[in-house]
């Protein structure tokens, strides 16, 4: 495969792969540095990966695999740790009180998602990925990739009706 | 999309089982300004998506060429390296070895060069024996 071709191939999913990397890691500086680590493995591998049919899914499952990695790893840890704590007080004193910023509450109630969940509900929500593709990345099942998403959404929607009713449970 | 429609379709999509299409009209409907009050709990959610998928990778990415750029000079300073280091060891190695005709005769030259050394200091006490010969002659003589 030409270089030009396989760059481009590969440059068509940074924005996906920036916006997963978000998600699962602490900052947007590190969600970069994420996206370019991966870019350049990708680049220096070209001639092994370019034979691969979904190149943009190896790219995903790369990401998601660094972002697990950095996860696991002390650094991210302690880091992660911190960002959690700013979100959680953040919402407690905006969200909880005057509820004014409830975009940014969905974003926390995303975030205390377990991994897997997170990721798959970020491939199908934000990225549209259908079933099939996010299996492949996630090396998974289509079936676990189904239940995974359901119970994900299922927590994010009895925090809506507990937030929207600010905070009293409806058993809904 | 009619209100009775959405609640159904809200309800597949927090089971999981909406199907693309459904759910890109579900994003529609939520983009919309005006929402049904019974929905209202939801419209973060669908905001919050919408938003997070406005999110680029801004910073540039620059393959790095320096890996292949540099191979090629890599390989001709190994591989002279190699060659130098080839040509000494055979140099050493194949340089004439002296046959043993060479070695006696390096031997006995040595071994001239020692007799000729010692014979050359004899030499200078040669030089005293015409004046013990005279010595001798006149005893004889007197005799």
């Amino acid at each position: 495969m030409d270089e030009r071709v396989f760059l481009d191939r590969i440059l068509a999913v940074k924005d996906s792969m920036y916006r997963l990397a978000k998600r699962m890691l602490t900052s947007s500086e590190e969600a970069e540095d994420a996206v370019q680590e991966v870019l350049a493995k990708l680049w220096q591998n070209m001639h092994k990966i370019a034979t691969l049919s979904n190149i943009e899914g190896y790219a995903m499952t790369m990401v998601k695999n660094y972002c697990l990695d950095r996860l696991k790893s002390r650094q991210a840890t302690q880091l992660r740790l911190v960002h959690v704590h700013h979100d959680k007080a953040t919402a407690s004193l905006e969200s909880q009180i005057d509820n004014r910023d409830s975009v940014a509450q969905v974003f926390v109630f995303m975030e205390s998602l377990p991994d897997q969940q997170k990721m798959i509900l970020q491939l199908r929500d934000v990225e549209q990925y259908d079933f099939e593709t996010i299996a492949q990345i996630m090396e998974l099942s289509e079936g676990a990739v189904r239940v995974a998403l359901s119970r994900a959404r299922n927590t994010i929607r009895k925090q809506l009706l507990k937030a929207h009713n600010h905070g009293i449970e409806t058993g809904s | 999309m009619e209100l009775k429609q959405v609640h159904k379709w809200i309800d597949l999509y927090f089971d999981g089982k909406t199907t693309l299409l459904q759910e890109q009209e579900l994003f529609a409907y939520f983009s919309q300004s005006l929402i049904d009050e019974s929905l209202l709990p939801y419209k973060p959610y669908f905001a919050a998506i919408l938003q997070e998928r406005k999110a680029y990778f801004e910073a540039d990415f620059i393959p790095n060429r320096n890996k292949s750029r540099w191979l090629y000079p890599r390989i001709a300073a190994v591989a002279a390296s190699v060659a130098v280091c080839f040509f000494a060891v055979q140099q050493t190695l194949l340089a004439p070895q002296p046959t043993a005709e060479e070695i006696a005769f390096e031997e006995f030259k040595s071994n001239m060069y020692l007799v000729a050394g010692h014979l050359n200091k004899g030499k200078h006490g040669m030089a005293y024996i015409d004046t013990f010969n005279q010595t001798t002659n006149k005893f004889i003589k007197s005799e």
